[in-house]
């Protein structure tokens, strides 16, 4: 059972991260169209689309950072959730806070999953596993 | 109730009584009848010939009943035949004088009287009977009584009481009042009671000599007043009115009691109450920054936490990378180098979440629960899994506590830890014992490996301090300042000693029952 490809959103500030990200997709051999934004503001510009730019297509798998400059991903989920175009959005969170504070605060908002990266990177092979069931097997909107 | 004389029934013996001769008799017949003094003429043998309408009174009874009775009759019980006998010598000759007994009334009540028992007929030296003045005493004998102890209570009472008139001048002053205000009573009679407030505080007591003059009810209160020797006192004041019996104000009276030493026990209370208050809120405000820095110290470990390891992360991966892409290549050097590179990272990586346990380690999860100690050992050791060879003994008798696992885990994990790691031997055995120490126990953690120089010992307890350089074993130096940080909150110390034969002992204190929160 397969429904739609989506699209990886990955919203993350750090380049090295999201490198390193992208590397595991590519050793995985995971090619879903890839969108990078560096904060929840550019995530959200990129999924409402705006200066002749279109919305990202639906449905949208977003890798999202918790920590990040300006509008953090505590922030871009409240308005992600309060926004009935993009409400339907999987978020997958992806960080290295395992304060209970900000665990609670994600699965509030529904999330798909809460994975805490960890320096051996044994999360990052966790996140492209889950991706490829996401992909391959979970039947989104 | 007394017997009732049953003269009554005697008849009419109006013949006792001799003939009216002449205007005199007449005249004194008159006034004796309608006198209100109660007056009673008999003959020599005490027979009543003549009674005032005042002796009726007096008896509770007629004239006429009076008429038929005899003065012994009127005496209760035994006591008649003492006035009858009177009345005999008085009318014989005697001397007349006055007799007090007690009398009965028609109704049986009885009454004191004082009995005034003069002759009257005088005839060639001998009289023809004798006339009785009799005076009730009873109510103004109360009212002695009543005066002799209202005495007695105001000299004898260490209570001060005193009264004044309406002017405001002292009229009485008893001991009590003496004693409280230096004052004797020679002194304070005549003068006025503004005497004792003294100076400035006179007014008080004008204020209570004005409202008693007026009549008016003074509800308790207390007055400044100045003690004879200068020292200021304050008098408790119970202070009333005084009437004469037609209502007229005399003036007042006051019991007065000193409340100086519970006045000023209750200001200084008071002024530790106020102490305490303003204590109180400076604690409220050191806690209240306290919090602050709790808060900003939270905001810190998150902000290291995360943006000081954000980096050394991407570094680590980078290096990681560059391993990567070398491949195959021939590049011995090159690989050396990043392994060099990562192993940096990790320790840096290290020595930050090291430095973030050692900001919390006062502010460890303190749920208390019953743990034993040697299960705790036996748990901690299993953890540490140390190397063959290398053993850990908790000895027999390690005692139940009741405290928080969480901190007590972690000092025994980094003693132990530490004793595993630094040991140089083979074979060693790191032994955990405990003794009693009244409310806390002395816990030793005691190794058989190398020992810690003397002159290095305070420095193993400094944050980032190790003793060997950390290429030959891996830690950040913060293992004793943690532990000595947790033990010193849980209000414990720790201390280290050299082993015999060999090795070092680090010995701490915990306390039996955990300190329990106050919030």
């Amino acid at each position: 059972m397969r429904g739609r490809t989506p699209h990886l959103l990955i919203v993350e500030d750090d380049a090295v991260e999201a490198m390193a990200i992208e590397r595991a997709l590519d050793r995985q051999g995971i090619a879903l169209p890839r969108h990078l934004a560096r904060d929840g503001d550019e995530a959200l510009a990129m999924l409402r689309g705006g200066e002749g730019r279109p919305p990202l297509p639906s449905p949208c798998l977003i890798i999202l950072d918790i920590n990040m400059p300006r509008v953090s991903g505590h922030a871009f989920l409240d308005a992600l959730r309060a926004d009935p175009a993009l409400r339907r959005h999987a978020v997958i969170v992806y960080t290295t806070s395992d304060a209970d504070r900000d665990r609670f605060a994600a699965w509030e908002r529904n999330v798909a999953a809460y994975l805490l990266k960890s320096v051996d990177d044994v999360e990052l092979v966790g996140l492209t596993r889950l991706i490829t069931v996401y992909t391959e097997h979970v039947a989104l909107p | 109730m007394s017997p009732r004389p049953a003269l009554d029934t005697i008849p009419s013996i109006g013949s006792r009584r001799p003939a009216a001769s002449g205007y005199d008799e007449l005249t004194s017949d008159a006034l004796l009848r309608a006198s209100g003094a109660a007056l009673l003429v008999t003959d020599r043998s005490g027979r009543i010939l003549a009674a005032s309408e005042g002796a009726a009174v007096v008896y509770g009874t007629t004239r006429d009943v009076l008429l038929t009775r005899d003065v012994a009759a009127l005496t209760p019980g035994d006591g008649g035949g003492l006035l009858a006998e009177r009345v005999a010598a008085v009318a014989a000759g005697g001397h007349g004088g006055v007799l007090e007994t007690i009398q009965a009334r028609r109704d049986g009540d009885h009454f004191v009287a004082v009995i005034d028992v003069r002759p009257v007929g005088l005839d060639q030296g001998a009289s023809t009977g004798c006339v009785l003045y009799v005076r009730d005493e009873t109510v103004s004998r109360q009212r002695q009584g009543d005066t002799a102890l209202a005495r007695a209570l105001h000299r004898a009472t260490s209570v001060g009481l005193c009264s004044f008139d309406a002017r405001g001048t002292i009229t009485h002053w008893n001991a009590g009042a003496e004693e409280l205000t230096g004052l004797s009573e020679v002194e304070a009679v005549g003068r006025p009671l503004t005497t004792i407030g003294g100076g400035p505080t006179g007014a008080h007591w004008r204020r209570l000599i004005r409202r008693c003059a007026e009549g008016s009810e003074v509800p308790p209160h207390d007055a400044p007043a100045r003690h004879r020797d200068g020292s200021a006192r304050v008098l408790h004041l119970n202070a009333t009115p005084l009437f004469d019996e037609t209502g007229r104000v005399l003036g007042g009276a006051a019991i007065l009691r000193d409340v100086t030493r519970s006045r000023e026990a209750q200001q200084a209370l008071e002024a530790a109450a106020r102490r305490l208050e303003a204590h109180t809120g400076e604690l409220a405000a050191k806690s209240a920054a306290l919090e602050r820095v709790n808060g900003e110290l939270d905001r810190f470990v998150s902000i290291a936490s995360h943006d000081l390891r954000a980096p050394l992360r991407g570094i680590d991966r980078l290096a990681h990378w560059l391993a990567e892409e070398l491949g195959d290549h021939d590049g011995a050097d090159v690989r050396r180098y990043l392994d060099l590179l990562r192993g940096r990272v990790q320790r840096l990586d290290r020595l930050i979440c090291d430095l973030l346990t050692y900001a919390r380690a006062d502010r460890l999860d303190a749920t208390v629960t019953v743990v034993d100690l040697s299960e705790l050992v036996a748990d901690v050791a299993s953890l540490i899994a140390p190397r063959e060879g290398i053993e850990v003994v908790a000895r027999d008798g390690l005692p139940l506590l009741c405290t928080a696992q969480v901190p007590l885990r972690h000092v025994l994990h980094n003693l132990i830890d530490n004793a595993v790691k630094h040991h140089d031997r083979d074979r060693g055995t790191i032994e955990v014992s405990a003794a009693d120490r009244g409310e806390r126990v002395e816990i030793a953690v005691t190794d058989d490996g190398p020992g810690i120089p003397d002159h290095l010992r305070e420095r193993a307890f400094q944050i980032f301090q190790t003793l060997k350089s950390r290429d030959e074993v891996e830690g950040s130096g913060m293992g004793l300042a943690f532990v000595r940080k947790i033990v010193r909150s849980a209000g414990g110390d720790i201390e280290v000693a050299d082993a015999a034969p060999r090795g070092t002992t680090f010995r701490f204190t915990w306390p039996r029952d955990w300190p329990r929160e106050d919030t």
